[in-house]
């Protein structure tokens, strides 16, 4: 028999070893990324456009067409994830039928983004004849994004005590105005958390719009909602294709760290917004 | 007949009515000049477990009413069936009528908003919104377009009936969650207070607070006696007999007995109520 206080010993330098190695990776990871990205990064590498298939140049156009297509998606997801978590919380009375929202924004979730590209290519650009379009792929990307932005609003709603609700029919409120005034005001910190979340995937996402939004090389800033944009991630891809050319390598490195950055914010937002927009039922 | 026996009545019947009530109706005194709240053979449900069976009451305008009696007897129920909170609670049903201030549901000539528009609440544990101390008296007057000054207004007059005007008039813009508790119940009573209801149900409201809030608070109802119906629930035997004007008992769901409170304190009630009002105790 191992004594406990050994037991003890080895539990805890398992445990250490893990944490370690999670946090050896990341802190790998984020500097090879910073170390092969900073030579690249400079203000006019930031603010002029690509050349040469991005070899030379800058990457003004990329970073721009990725925010685009990101925050006309988070427009498409709020009301879709305000909506079916004010329904579901508010409105469906049978624990089934919440299960079975629950489980299939579970399994949406799940789908892999190569997926959510083919299905875009199929119904917009084929049945639908969008063409290559940006709009495409921000739709496509709220689509992505619903899950975990309506899960997470809806768990916020569901942990406001009925008490809260109670209180503001007591005042005479009707069912839309205790949305309005209690149920919204409460949900909106987990809404806030779960878009910044599905952002900070969808914002790195390659996959999925590859096909159906971006083009390689040559987009400036579109003028119409059916023209493709350049982003960061097929960006990068399109560079990294060129890996024999260690100018397009060095150029990739330095849009990986700009990538990185971005979601770097966008996550360091999301915990801010999550302290700032603290529960109602927290405070009390 | 034991209240026991009307719940295995009721389910024989398949919900149907209990037999009318047992309930020995005595308003001894002075005919109270105009009814506030009329209960007829009212009954509720939640699922199939009868929690109220055949209430059959007036409660008088211009008076404190006590609801008494031991813990689970449907006191709350029955004081949340008077503004309907209920209502949203699922597998609740009621049966027969109650009417308040003349506005009858059920006879569908009025409606909900109608009738809570006329009846505040506080409920037994202080509920404050995590906004200011403003805002909160504020709350009930949301959708209502009124002048600044006019608001000024309002929360100073309801504070000050609430008698917590001077505790906080520095700082009527921190948070309300800042209060006391005791302060907090008080801020719930002003709240009910600023949309000028006619009708005031207080569930325990003196339960969640030290002795010496609790005084505050029963002077304060006392005040408020000359411009408000009252009606409350309370578990304190010797504050009924200081505040009330009539009392309720209630036990397993029936109304056992209501009258005045010298009545009520008197030889000539019921052997139930006296058991109850004597030692706080009883058998039903
Ligand atoms: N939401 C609900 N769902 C199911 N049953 C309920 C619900 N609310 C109350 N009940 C039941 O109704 C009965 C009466 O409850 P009620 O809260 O009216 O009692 P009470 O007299 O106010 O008791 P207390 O003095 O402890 O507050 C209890 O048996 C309780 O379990
Ligand atoms: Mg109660």
């Amino acid at each position: 028999m191992i004594s406990r206080s050994t037991q003890n010993t080895i539990f805890t330098g398992l445990t250490c070893a893990a944490f370690f190695i999670c946090t050896g990776l990341l802190c790998g990871l984020i500097i090879t990324i910073i170390f092969k990205g900073l030579p690249a990064l400079s203000l006019s590498f930031l603010f002029s456009p690509a050349q040469d298939f991005g070899a030379s140049g800058g990457i003004l156009y990329q970073i721009l067409g990725t925010l685009l297509m990101v925050i006309v998606a988070a427009i498409f997801v709020v009301p879709i994830a305000l909506g079916s978590a004010i329904y579901s919380s508010e409105y469906l009375r049978s624990h089934r039928k919440k299960r079975i929202l629950e489980l299939s924004l579970l399994a949406l979730n799940g789908v892999p983004s190569i997926t959510f590209g083919l299905f875009g290519l199929i119904l917009f650009v084929n049945i639908l004849g969008t063409g290559i379009s940006w709009m495409v792929g921000s739709i496509i990307l709220a689509i992505m994004m619903v899950p975990t932005t309506t899960l997470s609003t809806l768990q916020s709603m569901q942990s406001l005590p009925m008490t809260y609700r109670e209180n503001g029919y007591a005042l005479g409120f009707n069912r839309s105005q205790v949305i309005r005034y209690i149920v919204i005001p409460q949900g909106l910190q987990g809404l806030v958390t779960g878009l910044l979340i599905g952002l900070a995937r969808a914002i790195g996402e390659t996959a999925p719009i590859m096909f159906i939004a971006t083009a390689f090389s040559g987009v400036t800033v579109p003028i119409s909602v059916v023209e493709p944009v350049s982003t960061l991630p097929t960006h990068i891809l399109s560079l990294t294709q060129q890996a024999t050319n260690p100018d397009a390598l060095k150029n990739a490195w330095g849009a990986s760290l700009v990538l990185i950055i971005l979601v770097f914010i966008i996550s360091l937002s999301a915990f801010y917004a999550r302290s700032k927009l603290k529960n109602l039922s927290q405070r009390v | 007949m034991p209240a026991v026996n009307l719940k295995t009545l009721a389910k024989e019947f398949n919900y149907a009515m209990p037999q009318t009530s047992k309930s020995y109706l005595k308003l001894v005194g002075e005919k109270p000049a105009e009814t506030a709240i009329k209960a007829e053979n009212f009954s509720a449900w939640f699922g199939e477990n009868c929690v109220l069976s055949g209430v059959t009451t007036q409660i008088a305008k211009g008076r404190i009413t006590c609801i008494v009696g031991p813990s689970g007897s449907g006191k709350s129920t029955f004081l949340r069936s008077i503004n309907r909170i209920n209502d949203s609670v699922p597998r609740y049903k009621m049966h027969g009528s109650l009417s308040v201030e003349g506005l009858d549901l059920d006879k569908k000539t009025s409606s909900l908003t109608q009738l809570r528009a006329q009846v505040g609440m506080v409920f037994q544990k202080p509920c404050v919104f995590p906004r200011s101390i403003k805002e909160n008296v504020l709350f009930g007057l949301r959708g209502h377009k009124i002048s600044r000054t006019e608001k000024d207004q309002i929360v100073e007059q309801s504070l000050k009936s609430a008698a917590l005007w001077n505790e906080v008039h520095l700082r009527l813009d921190q948070s309300a969650t800042t209060l006391s508790l005791g302060q907090q119940q008080r801020l719930c009573i002003a709240r009910a207070l600023a949309v000028k209801p006619k009708i005031l149900l207080l569930d325990e409201p003196t339960a969640s607070v030290d002795p010496v809030s609790g005084r505050s608070i029963e002077s304060l109802i006392l005040k408020l006696k000359h411009d408000y119906t009252i009606i409350m629930v309370t578990h304190d035997i010797r504050q009924t007999k200081r505040i009330a004007d009539d009392i309720m008992f209630f036990c397993s769901g029936a109304l056992i007995e209501c009258g005045t409170n010298e009545f009520m304190f008197s030889k000539e009630c019921s052997e139930q109520s006296r058991l109850y009002l004597d030692e706080a105790f009883c058998e039903c």
